[in-house]
C-alpha cells in the first residue's frame, strides 16, 4: 500500500484498513514518504501492536542530490539483498524502458521494490499517476483506491491525466457509485474490474449513548444549537 | 524657476513585487515620464524590461526567508552595508527595531528596515496598508502617503489572523501626511479604522483609453453571446456565482459562452465547478494571458461580467468599459462609482446568480441596449477614468505633501 504519510490523523481509514488486512492474514506492507512516528501512539490499534512498525517502510530520502549520491549504493545493496529477483527484473525491464534514467528511478522506487509485492496498491488515484510503469517492472498487479478529490477535481486541466492509469490498472476501489461514474466520465472503460466499498466506522467507538451528559437547560428564548463538522 | 522645481521629486514606493501589478506599472511609468524620480523597493530583482527605464531606480529588499544561518548572514551583510552608508541611520534602525512593535520579531524588523538606512527620499509611498505597518519607521523620515485599495480595508481587518493589520491601521493613518483611497466607499470604510476624512484624497483607478480601445472589426458572433471576465481566481472574485449564472442561462436557452482569464489559489475549485455543472462546452478557462491578448479577448466579447464579492473599484471593469463593452457588475463597495445602473451596464446584487443571469439575458435579448451601454461605458472612461488624469492627480498629491 502506497501512501504519502503514515499514520496520519485525517486518514484513520488507512490505519484501519492496514490493521484489518493484517488481521485477516494478508501480508501487507506500507510504503510512505514519511513515517509519522509521533502519531503512532495516537492510534490505539497501532499503539498496542508495535510489531506492525516492521511493516511500514519509508522511501529513501531524496531531499538533496548529495544525500541521494551518498545513499544510492546502500539503497541498491539493501534492496538487492531483500528482493534479488524483483531487483533484477526491475533493472532488466527498467533499462529497456528508461535507459540511464533507471539509476534515478530505482532510488525513488527502492522501498517498493524491496517488498517484491504481488499487488501494488495506491491509496489515492493521484499517487499512481506517472508510476504505472511499476506494474511491468515489478511484475505485479496494480490496484488503486479513488476517494473523492482524485476524481472530482485533480488533473481536470488535462483530459489525459488518468489515461495511462486506466490502461494499466488491474482493479479499482471506489467509495461509491458517483465516483465510479466520474471515473468513466474521465475515460475509464465500463468493463474495468472495480469494487465499490464505502467508508466504514467502528460503531462501538462512535456511539450515541452518552449517559454522563446532563439534560440541556434552555436559558434564553433562542437556545444555541452547536453543529459540528469534521 | 525655483530650486525645488529643478530638482526632481524623489518618491520611494515601498513593498512592491515583481512583476508589478498592471495598474501600478502604469502609474510608475506615468510618473517617471513626468520627471519624478521613483525608487521601487521590492523583494525580487526587476524584470529586464524595467532595468533601463528612465527615472526609475530599484532597491533590492529580499524577504526574511531561508534557514536561521542564512538569515543571520544576510542580516550581518545588511548591517555592514548600512553602517558604511550611514552609521547614524543604522543606529537609529537598530533602536527602532528593538523598540517598535509591528507584530514581527526585532531581528526581522531590523533586517527589513536596514536597506533603507542612509538613503533619502522626498515622499514615501505605501501602495498597500500592510506595507505601511511593516515599514512604519519610514513614515518618520519623509512625508508618507498610504493607499487604501480594497481588500486590506474591506476584508482583512475582519480576519482574526490579521489582528496586526487591524491594530496598525489607526497609527499609520495618523502618521500619514495623506491617504489615497480608490473610491468613496473605501474611504468611508477606512474611517472606521481611524482615517481622518480631511487627510483622504480620492483618486479612482484609471486605464489608458489608447490601449484599451473598442474593436474596429469585431468578428460576427454567429448566435453566440460572448462573455468575458478577468481576475485572480480567488474567493473574492466570486467566479462560482458567474458559473451558476451560466448554468441558469444555459437552462433558459441563452447561447452564452464565457471566457475566464486569470489564475490563482482556487484554480481547482473553478475547474471542479465547471465540470460539476457540466459547463465545459460554454465556459473556457484561459489562465493567465499577456496584456495584449487580454485586450483582444475584450474587444471580441459582447459583454463583461464581474461577479466579485469585494473590490475597491475594479480595474478589470474599467478596462472592459474602455473597450466599449457593457458590463454586468456586482453592486459592491465602490463599483457604483464607476457604473451607473442602466447607463454603462447593469448592477446586480452580489452572490445572486439568478439576478446575474437575468441581467445577462436582458443584454442578450437587447442588442441595441448593449450597443448603447457599451458606447456610454467608453464615454465614461474618457470622461472620468483616464490614466493621464490619474497620473496628474498622483503627481499633485506627492507634491502637495512635500
Amino acid at each position: 500500500m502506497v501512501v504519502p504519510r503514515f499514520p496520519q490523523l485525517p486518514e484513520t481509514f488507512i490505519v484501519n484498513k492496514f490493521v484489518g488486512l493484517v488481521d485477516a492474514g494478508w501480508d501487507v506492507h506500507i510504503v510512505c514518504k514519511h513515517e509519522m512516528e509521533k502519531n503512532w501512539q495516537i492510534f490505539q490499534p497501532l499503539k498496542d501492536r508495535p510489531e506492525l512498525r516492521r511493516r511500514v517502510h519509508e522511501q529513501w530520502p531524496h531531499t538533496s542530490i548529495l544525500i541521494v549520491m551518498l545513499l544510492w549504493l546502500p539503497a541498491f545493496l539493501t534492496t538487492f539483498f531483500k528482493a534479488p529477483r524483483t531487483t533484477w527484473q526491475y533493472w532488466r525491464e527498467g533499462w529497456r524502458q528508461f535507459g540511464l534514467k533507471t539509476i534515478k528511478q530505482f532510488y525513488l522506487d527502492a522501498a517498493i521494490i524491496a517488498q517484491a509485492p504481488d499487488i501494488l496498491h495506491f491509496e489515492f488515484g493521484t499517487l499512481a499517476v506517472g508510476r504505472t510503469y511499476l506494474k511491468k517492472l515489478l511484475g505485479c498487479c496494480l490496484s488503486v483506491s479513488f476517494r473523492g478529490y482524485d476524481l472530482s477535481y485533480a488533473g481536470l486541466e488535462d483530459p489525459t491525466y488518468y489515461q495511462e492509469l486506466w490502461d494499466q490498472v488491474d482493479a479499482l476501489h471506489l467509495l461509491g457509485n458517483d465516483l465510479w461514474c466520474r471515473a468513466q466520465t474521465r475515460g475509464c472503460l465500463p468493463d474495468k474490474m472495480h469494487a465499490l466499498i464505502p467508508p466504514a466506522i467502528d460503531v462501538n467507538y462512535f456511539t450515541s449513548e452518552q449517559p454522563e451528559r446532563e439534560p440541556v437547560e434552555i436559558t434564553s428564548e433562542r437556545p444555541r444549537l452547536s453543529v459540528w463538522a469534521v | 524657476m525655483t530650486q525645488q522645481a529643478q530638482t526632481p521629486l524623489r518618491v520611494l514606493f515601498v513593498g512592491v513585487k515583481w512583476p508589478l501589478e498592471s495598474f501600478l506599472a502604469r502609474l510608475v511609468r506615468g510618473l517617471a515620464d513626468r520627471g519624478l524620480r521613483i525608487t521601487l523597493a521590492a523583494p525580487q530583482q526587476p524584470g529586464s524590461d524595467w532595468r533601463s527605464t528612465a527615472n526609475v531606480d530599484f532597491l533590492y529588499t529580499p524577504g526574511w526567508t531561508g534557514s536561521r544561518a542564512e538569515r543571520l548572514a544576510r542580516t550581518g551583510y545588511r548591517l555592514g552595508a548600512a553602517a558604511l552608508r550611514s552609521p547614524a541611520d543604522t543606529g537609529r534602525v537598530y533602536r527602532e527595531a528593538t523598540q517598535i512593535d509591528t507584530g514581527l520579531s526585532s531581528a526581522e524588523q531590523m533586517y527589513r528596515w536596514l536597506p533603507f538606512a542612509g538613503w533619502r527620499w522626498d515622499v514615501v509611498y505605501f501602495p498597500w496598508n500592510a506595507t505601511a505597518i511593516t515599514y512604519k519607521p519610514l513614515m518618520d523620515r519623509a512625508p508618507a502617503i498610504i493607499s487604501c485599495r480594497g481588500t486590506q480595508i474591506n476584508v482583512a481587518p475582519h480576519n482574526p489572523q490579521r489582528a496586526a493589520l487591524r491594530e496598525g491601521l489607526p497609527e499609520t493613518f495618523a502618521k500619514a501626511a495623506a491617504v489615497h483611497c480608490v473610491s468613496e466607499a473605501i474611504c468611508r470604510e477606512a474611517t472606521l479604522y481611524g482615517l481622518d476624512r480631511e487627510k483622504s484624497v480620492i483618486i479612482r483607478p484609471a486605464v489608458d483609453p489608447d490601449v484599451f480601445t473598442p474593436s474596429t472589426h469585431k468578428a460576427v458572433s454567429e448566435g453566440v453571446f460572448r462573455l468575458v471576465t478577468t481576475g485572480s481566481v480567488i474567493w473574492r472574485k466570486g467566479f462560482e456565482y458567474a458559473l451558476m449564472a451560466m448554468d441558469l442561462l444555459r437552462r433558459r436557452g441563452v447561447p452564452a459562452h464565457l471566457e475566464i482569464i486569470g489564475t490563482g489559489d482556487e484554480d481547482q475549485r473553478l475547474l471542479y465547478t465547471i465540470n460539476d455543472l457540466g459547463l465545459q462546452d460554454c465556459v473556457d478557462w484561459l489562465g493567465l494571458l499577456p496584456p495584449a491578448e487580454v485586450v483582444g479577448r475584450l474587444q471580441q466579447a459582447d459583454a463583461f461580467l464581474l461577479p466579485s464579492l469585494s473590490e475597491g473599484i475594479s480595474n478589470a471593469v474599467l478596462e472592459a468599459m474602455a473597450c466599449g463593452l457593457p458590463v454586468v457588475v456586482s453592486d459592491i463597495d465602490g463599483m457604483d462609482e464607476a457604473v451607473n445602473d442602466g447607463v454603462e451596464g447593469l448592477l446586480v446584487p452580489s452572490r445572486d446568480a439568478e439576478s446575474m443571469a437575468d441581467a445577462l439575458a436582458y443584454l442578450w435579448n437587447h442588442a441595441d441596449e448593449r450597443e448603447r451601454m457599451g458606447a456610454a461605458a467608453r464615454a465614461r472612461i474618457l470622461r472620468d477614468f483616464r490614466l493621464d488624469d490619474q497620473v496628474t492627480a498622483f503627481e499633485q498629491l506627492f507634491k502637495s505633501v512635500v
